[in-house]
């Protein structure tokens, strides 16, 4: 083709090209560095120069403001952006593989839809919503088809017409309206925020943290091997949620240390799951010729080891996000979360001592939290079947 | 051009340490391979064969240093290292044992090495395009249409079609997956391909396939191939030269037309003799071998074939026959490992008779000679004498003192002294004391063994086994003479690990 | 041949469906062949071609989305036709199976001789002392040396060769008129496979025993067989005796296979192209798209119906048709035609699963 280089492998001359390497990193990376700086010098930006009562987008005029967690949120939003959907679509061929494989098994493809609701609504919802306010002549709305009785809203609270002594239910708040008259609709589309949030952080830090101890353990060996997993042995057997009480009673805690306390010490399992998988996998032939082909341990880590086990232990994290999520829903349904957040358990909790005349304000939100942690499970298991070409191509 | 060759390994070893206990005391040692020696000429295939667990692909392992030998040299003599000779220490410049990083990975660009099984061999979630080009872009070729235009022009030589670089492994036939193999085993321009196993994992017909595409990719680029197989059949296809590995060693070298036709060493002569061949008219020949290999952790002394060997060399002071032979020597191996176990053989043959605890020692002594395969009463007066001593220690419960008298009468040169080389003609050598000492051609009854034992199957061949009393054959009793409880299972599985 | 009377095994029309996500799989379509007592018959054919499914279609444990349809007469009775406790009584019993892996057919929990008793208690109503001595019996009757120390070993303490004379021994129990050894040597080295196969050998020859031996070593089955069937692509090609289908192999195919023996036909090349789509086979003879001699008429219709070329000797190929001339298979050497792929020509339907 070209006069200096030739496209043939019995003409290339090895000599100049060894000699001219320099670094390459992946377009995917390139493009993680690239979006994670404006969010860091925004966060910077928010930190040291805004003053803590000022909201971030002041300057544009809005009254916006990001907390810690929206920026973490947003980082790993782009990690997700780059390393699991840009590979996908980078890869249509496998892609469309999967999609077969996973599309075999109809619920999954119905949480999935779901679980995009959620996704979506986390995201945007937000952003072309007002957040839901108190208003305590609303209060106790009934949902739309429904109706409460006239002795908890008189005809004067009631937005809707009162028929037969009864408060009829409105479009205006299709799912109700709490005590203090928050919208329910609006409060569990919040809620979304603070589920994905809870998601997309704990399983970054988990995966992050199990994935290097992982493969770390089954590299070194030795010693290393043997403090790492007695560490995930401590990790296992911690008392998690004593520890986070702990902290709560101490200095008081928000969502953020709820995520933070619960990933560290959730991701044990992962990283053992990462270090047996990552031995196996460095037993296979293609690892043994990444090797003979000079790659060194790091490239080949890197490229086979870390992929072929990263994406197994994606089925185990799917699995794991019900449990933060519940976990969240419980501590808050107790008093004791983050009563700042519009969660979905702070919804929850608000509505208990309601419950035998206003149900929907505990079970709208609860039956929202019910299908999502169930989307999830069942995602994990299709995800489970579909992501195993290697057991596929045996039984072809 | 001098005639030095492209590959030269002079001792190799690997040895793997057993180690025991928390402090992981080293209890001892694998001898997966155990010094051996070959060369691979420029242009030319050298076959490796042996049985699984004679260490050949631990061989390979090690001379390209996927695991760093224990001793011994690599010389490799490839990639503009010609020419070289040994510095003032002894030591060789072209050592690949003693490369640096930077030596090994050029040297990685130009060995390369086939693995066996194709399903397994590219990584599942990478088009083979990029595995193929991996080797590229890990000795730095950043431009990724190049390696693209590389990748696609090598997939069309090894009979694929470009458009298949996008495709992932799961798309692909064993047979295909294997000329993408071979094609990412081209994709450093290397001068010597290790072939490990490369076909056996395939159907005969696509066998063929690969085979002959192996011989014309070498004949195309002038490579070197060392072909490690366990089928000697496919390895009289495709090679220049054999070496038979047994038990970490190499017993013999030479042309494959001579060592097919005049194998010298027993162990190839046993080997040869077990493969079936296409001819219906033909019986499966059969020379066959006692018991299993021997572990390598605790290799047998002197000649390592001879726990196992039909030709086991016999003192002229010894008049016994070859089979009785045999079966003598394993009897004293049997006794001395502690394997013959006289409560239990009473204890069966016990039940046997209705289970009334009246069971003769005669019986028992009787029962031991058939197990073994020696004769009611030997040729010779004073052998049997010797026998019948050690025979009623045996069932008076002192194996010890047994397996002392039999020690003392029976023993072979064998297992004394470690054969050196003989060279038979150009090339042709094997490590064997019947050609150091010159017995094989002056005979005795050295050689009859092979030919007054032709045991063959089949039911439209004539035969022979009629005439052979029973079930106590020597070639029927298979593996289970000779190795002993724990030594048996290390050794079995040990080496399957370890082995091809 | 005595193919009048009525033979040990008759298997006709045995077909092996499964109801696969992507649709009806027929792993075995249709074959035909018998066993007779005291003789040796060896399946051959590449992975892919049914063989294995078809030996355990005989007895009916194929996996369970599988349904089996056809006629298997075994002395007479129809196996498939009888309830599941009637072929249970049988199976394991007058007919025995023994498989490629000795490593995952044994129970690493136990002893190998609690594993030869309990096999034989399950048939057999008999005191533990006397199932002893029995399978003891069993273990050295198929050569193991020291069967009474090796009574209690455990399968790991046992060398491959080893645990396949166990499984053997096991197969021995009932003593079974049809021995069904699947690949029994695969997995052994070439040195343990020769005394295996003797092994098989003087049991066939001891006990009258019918064996069906599958195989996909040419080898093996000339130092073997008495009769060979030749399968592809879950139809039976040819099937004669031994020197027949070595000497004048019929089907293409068959003559394809042959050379590609290492040492025999000069391995030009092999047999190019790859087997079928077995969940969508094509017309016609199965082996048409690799076949140098097809011709149209091959690749319409049905597999052709076998064509007796010689005595006991049968071949599906419109070739040997009475109105055909057969001598355009001596025409060594040639080219596929028609649309076929060529020899050089890259091999490459088959699995792909792009679509």
């Amino acid at each position: 083709m070209g006069t200096q280089r030739s496209d043939r492998f019995d003409e290339v001359e090895w000599d100049e090209i060894s000699r001219s390497r320099w670094f390459e990193p992946s377009r995917n990376t390139l493009g993680v560095v690239l979006c994670t700086l404006p969010i860091a010098v925004l966060g910077f930006y928010d930190w040291q120069v805004l003053g803590e009562r000022t909201a971030t987008f002041a300057f544009v005029g809005t009254e916006w403001d990001l907390g810690g967690i929206d920026y973490l949120f947003g980082f790993t939003l782009v990690l997700f952006a780059f390393y699991l959907v840009a590979p996908l679509y980078q890869n249509p061929r496998m892609t469309r593989y999967y999609w077969r494989q996973f599309k075999r098994n109809r619920p999954a493809v119905v949480s999935l839809g779901w679980l995009g609701v959620v996704f979506v609504g986390g995201l945007f919802g937000p952003l072309v919503m007002s957040a839901p306010e108190q208003s305590v002549l609303t209060g106790y709305q009934p949902p739309v088809f429904l109706s409460i009785d006239a002795a908890y809203v008189d005809a004067q609270t009631c937005v809707g017409d009162v028929v037969s002594g009864r408060c009829q239910g409105t479009w205006q708040h299709p799912l109700g309206t709490t005590q203090g008259g928050k919208d329910v609709l609006a409060s569990i589309i919040y809620g979304m925020t603070i589920s994905m949030q809870i998601a997309f952080i704990t399983t970054t830090i988990v995966a992050a943290i199990g994935v290097s101890v992982g493969t770390v353990s089954a590299y070194a060996g030795g010693w290393v091997d043997e403090t790492l997993m007695r560490l995930v042995d401590v990790v296992l057997s911690f008392p998690t949620l004593l520890m986070f009480l702990l902290i709560l009673y101490i200095y008081g805690a928000g969502l953020g240390m709820f995520i933070l306390i619960f990933s560290l010490f959730a991701w044990g399992g992962t990283a053992r799951y990462v270090r047996s998988k990552s031995l196996s996998v460095s037993e296979a032939e293609y690892v043994m010729a990444g090797r003979l082909s000079g790659a060194n341990t790091t490239q080949v880590v890197r490229r086979h080891v870390v992929p072929n086990t990263a994406s197994s232990i994606i089925t185990q994290l799917t699995l794991l996000v019900p449990g933060f999520l519940l976990a969240e829903a419980q501590l808050a349904f107790l008093g004791l979360g983050d009563s700042e957040v519009p969660s979905w358990g702070q919804l929850i909790s608000a509505g208990q001592s309601d419950l035998s005349f206003a149900p929907w304000i505990v079970l709208a939100p609860g039956f929202v939290l019910f299908l999502t942690i169930l989307a999830f499970n069942f995602l994990g298991d299709a995800l489970l079947d579909a992501l195993n070409p290697e057991a596929e191509a045996e039984t072809e | 051009m001098t005639d030095e060759p492209l590959l030269a390994v002079r001792g190799l070893e690997k040895h793997y340490p057993i180690t025991e206990g928390i402090l992981n005391r080293r209890a001892g040692t694998v001898r997966a391979v155990d010094g051996i020696d070959f060369s691979v000429r420029r242009g030319e295939t050298l076959g490796l064969v042996g049985e699984s667990g004679c260490g050949k692909s631990t061989a390979a392992g090690s001379l390209v240093r996927l695991e760093d030998p224990t001793g011994g040299e690599v010389i490799f003599n490839g990639g503009g290292r010609a020419g070289e000779t040994r510095n003032a220490d002894g030591t060789h410049p072209n050592d690949v044992t003693r490369f640096d990083r930077r030596e090994l990975k050029a040297f990685r660009r130009d060995v390369q090495l086939i693995l066996q099984d194709p399903s397994s061999s590219f990584d599942p979630r990478m088009t083979v395009g990029e595995s193929l080009a991996e080797p590229l872009r890990v000795h730095g070729m950043s431009d990724r249409d190049r390696r693209r235009a590389i990748g696609e022009d090598l997939l069309e030589r090894v009979g694929l079609s470009a458009d298949e670089y996008d495709r992932y492994p799961h798309e692909f036939s064993g047979g295909q997956k294997q000329r993408i193999a071979l094609a990412r085993s081209l994709v450093l321009n290397p001068e010597l391909i290790i072939a490990d196993e490369p076909v056996s994992a395939l159907d005969m017909s696509i066998q063929a396939e690969i085979l002959s595409l192996i011989r014309e990719l070498q004949a195309a680029f002038d490579l070197s191939v060392l072909f490690i197989s366990h089928d000697m059949s496919v390895v009289r296809e495709v090679c220049d030269r054999v070496a038979v590995m047994y038990l970490g060693e190499i017993v013999e070298v030479g042309p494959v037309e001579r060592l097919f036709d005049e194998p010298k060493h027993p162990y190839t002569e046993a080997l040869l003799s077990s493969i079936p061949t296409p001819d219906p008219r033909k019986s499966v020949g059969g020379i066959a071998l006692d018991g299993a290999v021997p572990s390598p952790s605790d290799p047998p002394s002197g000649c390592r074939f001879h726990t196992r060997c039909h030709r086991v060399i016999k003192p002229a002071d010894v008049d016994v026959d070859r089979s009785n032979w045999r079966g003598l020597l394993n009897l004293r191996d049997g006794i001395e490992s502690g394997d013959v176990d006289v409560e239990r053989v009473r204890e069966n043959l016990d039940t046997a008779a209705g289970g009334n605890g009246s069971v003769e020692d005669e019986a028992v002594k009787r029962r031991l000679r058939a197990d073994f395969d020696v004769d009611e009463a030997l040729r010779s007066a004073e052998a049997e004498r010797t026998l019948g001593r050690a025979l009623d220690r045996v069932v008076d419960g002192d194996p010890e003192a047994a397996a002392g008298i039999l020690a003392e009468a029976f023993t072979t040169p064998c297992e004394r002294t470690a054969p050196d080389r003989t060279e038979h003609a150009d090339g042709h050598e094997s490590a064997c004391l019947l050609h150091t000492r010159g017995e094989a051609e002056t005979g005795a009854d050295v050689g009859s063994g092979l030919a007054t034992e032709p045991t063959q199957i089949g039911r439209d061949r004539p035969t022979d086994r009629a005439g052979t009393a029973g079930r106590s054959d020597p070639e029927n009793r298979g593996e289970g003479d000779g190795d002993g409880g724990e030594g048996r299972a290390g050794g079995a599985d040990g080496g399957d690990r370890r082995g091809s | 041949m005595t193919d009048d009377a009525s033979p040990l095994l008759a298997v006709e029309g045995l077909t092996t469906t499964f109801d696969t996500d992507d649709g009806q799989l027929v792993a075995v379509d249709g074959i035909e062949f018998t066993v007779e007592a005291g003789e040796t018959v060896c399946l051959v054919g590449e992975s892919g071609s049914g063989k294995t499914v078809a030996t355990e279609s005989i007895t009916r444990i194929v996996d369970s989305p599988g349904s089996v349809e056809g006629s298997v007469r075994f002395g007479g009775r129809d196996l498939l036709s009888m309830s599941e406790p009637e072929r249970r009584a049988i199976r394991g019993y007058e007919i025995a199976h023994v498989f490629q892996n000795p490593q995952d057919a044994l129970n690493h929990c136990y002893t190998v001789g609690w594993q030869v008793v309990e096999a034989l208690q399950v048939h057999e109503d008999v005191a533990d002392e006397t199932a002893r001595s029995r399978a003891i019996d069993l273990l050295d009757r198929v050569g193991l040396a020291n069967a009474s120390t090796l009574f209690d070993d455990y399968p790991h303490e046992l060398s491959g060769g080893q645990k396949q004379r166990v499984m053997i021994a096991m197969a021995l129990i009932g003593d079974p008129d049809l021995l069904i050894a699947d690949e029994p040597t695969t997995a052994l080295d070439v040195t343990v496979q020769a005394q295996i196969l003797r092994l098989l050998d003087d049991l066939r020859r001891e006990f009258d025993m019918g064996i069906l031996l599958v195989t996909h070593d040419l080898g093996v089955v000339a130092a073997v067989a008495d009769r060979v069937v030749v399968m592809y692509a879950g139809k039976v090609m040819e099937r004669g005796s031994v020197l027949d289908v070595f000497e004048r192999p019929a089907h293409p195919y068959t003559r394809g296979l042959l050379d590609c023996l290492p040492g025999v036909g000069g391995t030009e090349g092999g047999i190019p192209g790859t087997l079928p789509d077995p969940l969508d086979p094509p017309d016609g003879c199965r082996f048409a798209a690799r076949c140098a001699y097809a011709e149209d008429a091959c690749r319409t219709g049905e597999q052709p119906a076998e064509i007796k070329t010689d005595p006991g000797h049968h071949a599906s190929c419109i070739h040997y048709r009475p109105d055909r001339d057969e001598s355009v298979l001596e025409d060594a050497g040639r080219e596929p035609t028609g649309s076929d792929r060529g020899a050089d020509e890259l091999p490459n339907d088959g699995v792909s699963t792009d679509d």
